[in-house]
């Protein structure tokens, strides 16, 4: 057994189970089940964002001009934005100085935002922002503010940078990004400064892609509660967790390395430095520029050039360029710069706003313009997007979650074993019926009755059954039952069939006859790793003289059968009569004096002193059963023994009714203690005489008396005294182990051998012979 | 055998359905797990049990949910399989005064079955079937729970009414009592009715 146990563990060891694999592949399921399923949970609200891109050139705008920024963010009609996404380039000189150390930066980038502050809610206006956060990079500077009804709904704020200037790498040029949750919408807010000068497309288009592929949000949150992940996938391993990510390639899975294009929508706003194409002269674009011709600039704009050819901002949008290039003024004018000691320029977009949804419908630009700051070299660019926003309804979610935990569910209930029951019922000609109570009728004292139950697998799995005990019991049923089998396996809808039989022989009967046990029991039939199911087993006991003490059948005048005998009125007799060591019949039964012999031995001793005295082998032939059976019921229900049933059946009744008794016609502490020689015989035998109960002594006498007629006529019955007194030693000496077993006498008598006790019978036989032989009474 | 757990879970708690018999049970714990309904839902001739995900707080939770017999001489047999449990439903019948009647014979169970005597335990209250007429004032059931430390909630398998929400409290108060979450975690030892019982066997089934 324990080297089994061995081999099956290292079997196990082999087989591969990682919980948390399993844990990771069934969250994905689930999640991916639910984003099926998103239309059924999600609303949509629409919300305005304002993304803004300036071009500061190192200045920063006075105190008492602040409200001028008014013009720039702020629209000409309609409502307030919901979010507004500032990004600023240029806040400090791109010396290398600002680029290495990030003491200026961070104190511009603090200018810059208690300025918006200060306009934002400027006490003017009703509506209140508060910032979400702030993220710098040298000169670039983005801020997110968000109307302050809003801010519960802002989770999940992640912050990156990623420098794509000098060396590739440094902070003059490059992007900082913020993530955040809006509602149940993921945004992404992206402000950029890309690579200079008009010749240098590729480079503007290299630093693009830098920015998407190295902005990785996974520092922890700036800002907002982070939702916690459901947990519960167990203790994810290194391992497991590298696996999942770098071999199966799930990202999101983890929650690990969110990129820029990761979310719903992208707002991208910067100095994108892009130019008009070089084709373009410069005095053909002052000449156009004039006529306001700004389609066929558009045109020429390189980076509308490069989207049309594929090279870069793949996926995004930008409204068309409906306002003048913003790029490059004389500082605090209106006029481009083309003052002669300065470097002669072509006006260019560089300053852009584009977005990118992964359900492009979701987003509408209302309005995309300049405005007119005359602060740096720059003019500031602003687009208002109407954007719609995913809103999870809670309840909703739960019960779409719910459906598919559901199916989860059924598949782990599946794998339970499930049976049905059915009892075969006699009195319905063998139909099945579904219940739990096998009910055997009407049940006989040493009559077998038999009742099935056929046990059905309805499941997909094996089932293994088996019968365990009652919680404090020993045994899985009363004595007077048997099952067949006890346990057992069934595959699926395989049919087995559980035997039931009841035999209440000498050892049950004295309990059921008294009303101290009844025919009543219920089982526990249990389905490993299933069900347990109660199975009542019951019948009505057919109350029988069989299995009785002499004293309770002598005092009963009426058949045993119809004595009003409940376990109830037995308890209430028994405590008034605490006194008794041995259970009595209660003293409402008694019909009146007590009997001299119990009246089912006289009948029995009757019929054959009348019908069998000559019947040849009279006490050695076997009765027939069924006569034997019709027999005793007569004796318990009072009704007349038949007149053709044989006499061996008589015999064996009353063979088997004296050898039934709770205690024998002889009591065990009369049996002599010492060899009995023909010395000691005829004083011993007195004595004994003497001592036995008055009752005892009544049914011995009578029973000698009896058996002393019948070896009158030995020479047609066959019966010779040594027959008779083996019969006697068999039937009236203690001969089961009740007899032997519960009597107070054996416990307070002296120890016996079995030697000893087999010489006892032995000297038995001798007083036996002598009672039959000779007239003491 | 090494028992794998193929769902992965934060706690695993044992609920168990108790109350007389007819009350509703085996329905609750159908519309519950199944969100279905039998009119003709047979009497539970034993104890079964379902097993149940759900999430709350972020935390994924499964129950075994255990369906008791509700008849009167199965009521000792049934009070073994308390043990263990972090929570009890006892269910009666708005509509049968009797089954209301009866809660403190179920509650005493309770008490002398359950682990710690019952103290900890999360014990909530149903008053199942409401969609039918009233015999039990919804007050004085409320009055009844209150003075028992329990929960109360009334419910109806039959309409889904409240049904879910039965569930939940009992798991989030579960989930208030640091005492109860001990064991409930995977991978540690837990109280396992079957294995006891199993081990006290009479013999004569396979190893």
């Amino acid at each position: 057994m324990t080297s089994l146990q061995t081999a099956a563990a290292e079997m196990e060891k082999d087989v591969e189970f990682d919980p948390a694999a399993v844990s990771i592949i069934r969250q994905h399921w689930i999640d991916r089940q639910l984003k099926k399923r998103e239309l059924e949970f999600t609303e949509y609200r629409t919300v305005t964002v304002f993304c803004g891109t300036y071009n500061v050139n190192a200045k920063i705008i006075a105190d008492e001009e602040v409200q001028r920024l008014e013009e720039w963010l702020f629209p000409d009609a309609g409502e307030l934005a919901d979010i507004f996404a500032v990004g600023f380039q240029e806040v400090v000189d791109l010396n290398a100085v600002n680029v290495a150390m990030d003491g200026k930066s961070q104190q511009r980038a603090q200018a810059w935002q208690d300025k918006l502050d200060a306009v934002l809610n400027n006490k003017r206006r009703e509506e209140r922002y508060v910032l979400v956060a702030e993220r710098h990079l040298v000169g670039i500077l983005l801020l997110v503010f968000v109307k302050g009804v809003h801010s519960k709904k802002v989770r999940e704020v992640y912050g990156a940078s990623v420098g794509v200037g000098l060396m590739g790498m440094a902070g003059n040029k490059g992007g900082v990004s913020m993530r955040l949750k809006f509602y149940d919408s993921y945004l992404c807010f992206v402000c950029a400064h890309l690579a200079a000068h008009r010749e240098n497309v590729e480079g503007r288009n290299s630093d693009f892609t830098n920015i998407l592929q190295k902005t990785i949000f996974v520092d922890k949150a700036l800002s907002g509660e982070a939702d916690t992940p459901v947990t519960g996938q167990g203790d994810v391993t290194e391992e497991t967790r590298k696996y999942f990510s770098e071999v199966l390639d799930v990202e999101s899975t983890l929650q690990t390395g969110i990129s820029i294009l990761d979310h719903d929508v992208v707002f991208f706003m910067g100095d994108l430095n892009y130019r008009l194409d070089e084709s373009v002269d410069t005095e053909e674009c002052f000449a156009k520029l004039k006529a306001h011709d700004l389609d066929f600039l558009q045109r020429y704009d390189q980076l509308n050039m490069e989207r049309i050819q594929g090279r870069v901002f793949s996926g995004f949008s930008e409204s068309p360029l409906n306002f003048l290039p913003t790029y490059k003024y004389q500082p605090g004018t209106s006029s481009y710069e083309r003052r002669p000691e300065k470097k002669l320029r072509c006006p260019a977009w560089c300053d852009r706003i584009l977005w990118r949804a992964k359900e492009p419908e979701q987003v509408r630009c209302l309005s995309y313009r300049r405005a007119e700051l005359g602060l740096s070299d720059h003019k500031p660019v602003a687009a208002q997007l109407l954007t719609k926003v995913r809103m999870v309804v809670k309840a909703q979610r739960q019960e779409v979650a719910a459906e598919i935990h559901r199916l989860l569910d059924k598949v782990e209930n599946d794998q339970h074993p499930k049976v049905t029951l059915e009892v075969f019922d006699n009195s319905t000609l063998g139909s099945p019926r579904p219940l739990n109570t096998i009910d055997f009728g009407l049940v006989r004292y040493g009559v077998e009755c038999r009742q099935a139950l056929t046990i059905t697998n309805v499941s997909n799995v094996a089932a293994h059954f088996r019968f365990v005990p009652k919680l404090e019991e020993e045994t899985i049923c009363k004595s007077w039952l048997s099952i067949q089998p006890r346990f057992g396996m069934l595959l699926p809808n395989e049919v087995g069939q559980i035997n039931f039989k009841i035999l209440i022989d000498l050892k049950t009967a004295k309990m059921l006859n008294t009303g101290r046990d009844l025919l009543d029991d219920i089982l526990i039939l249990r389905l490993e790793n299933g069900q347990d199911f109660f199975l009542s087993v019951g019948g009505t006991y057919a109350r029988s003289a069989f299995g009785m003490d002499l004293e309770d059948l002598a005092s009963c005048h009426g058949p045993v059968r119809f004595l009003p005998l409940t376990a109830a009125k037995w308890s209430q007799f028994q405590s008034s009569t605490s006194t008794a060591d041995k259970p009595h019949l209660p003293p409402t039964s008694v019909g009146g004096p007590t009997l001299s012999v119990p009246k089912e031995l006289w009948r029995l001793v009757d019929a054959l002193y009348r019908r069998g005295l000559t019947e040849k082998d009279l006490f050695i032939q076997p009765g027939v059963l069924t006569e034997v059976e019709g027999v005793r019921e007569a004796l318990d229900t009072g009704e007349e023994l038949e007149e053709n049933v044989s006499v061996h059946s008589l015999t064996e009744v009353l063979l088997s009714f004296l050898t039934s008794l709770a205690s024998p016609v002889i009591p065990r502490n009369l049996l002599p203690s010492v060899e009995i020689d023909a010395q000691i015989l005829r004083p011993w035998t007195r004595r004994f005489l003497e001592q036995l109960p008055p009752l005892n002594y009544n049914i011995f006498v009578y029973l000698v008396s009896f058996f002393r007629e019948v070896l009158k006529y030995h020479e047609s019955n066959r019966l010779n005294t040594e027959k008779l007194a083996t019969i006697c030693s068999k039937t009236l000496l203690p001969c089961n182990e009740l007899h032997w077993g519960d009597s107070v006498e054996v416990a307070s008598g002296p120890a016996v051998g079995k030697g000893e006790e087999h010489q006892r019978l032995q000297s038995m036989q001798v007083i036996f012979h002598y009672f039959l032989t000779t007239s003491v009474f | 055998m090494a028992v794998r757990e193929p769902e992965p879970y934060d706690h695993l708690f044992k609920l168990l359905l108790i109350g007389d018999a007819g009350v509703g049970k085996s329905s609750i714990l159908l519309r519950f797990t199944d969100d279905a309904f039998d009119d003709h839902q047979q009497s539970t001739i034993g104890v079964d049990f379902k097993v149940k995900m759900i999430e709350v707080d972020h935390k994924r939770i499964k129950m075994t949910i255990w369906d008791t017999a509700g008849q009167e001489r199965f009521r000792t047999l049934t009070s073994s399989y308390y043990r263990g449990a972090q929570g009890i439903i006892l269910v009666y019948d708005v509509n049968r005064r009797e089954s209301f009647e009866n809660l403190n014979h179920w509650l005493q169970e309770v008490e002398v079955y359950s682990t710690g005597g019952g103290r900890e335990i999360v014990k909530v209250l149903v008053g199942n079937k409401v969609d039918k007429e009233r015999m039990v004032p919804r007050e004085e059931a409320e009055a009844w729970a209150r003075s028992k430390g329990m929960l109360f909630l009334e419910a109806s398998a039959k309409t889904r009414t409240g049904i879910r929400q039965v569930f939940l409290e009992v798991v989030q108060k579960i989930l208030d009592n640091p005492s109860l979450l001990t064991n409930t975690a995977p991978g540690r030892p837990r109280v396992n009715l079957q294995a006891d019982a199993a081990a006290k066997g009479s013999g004569g089934y396979c190893c």
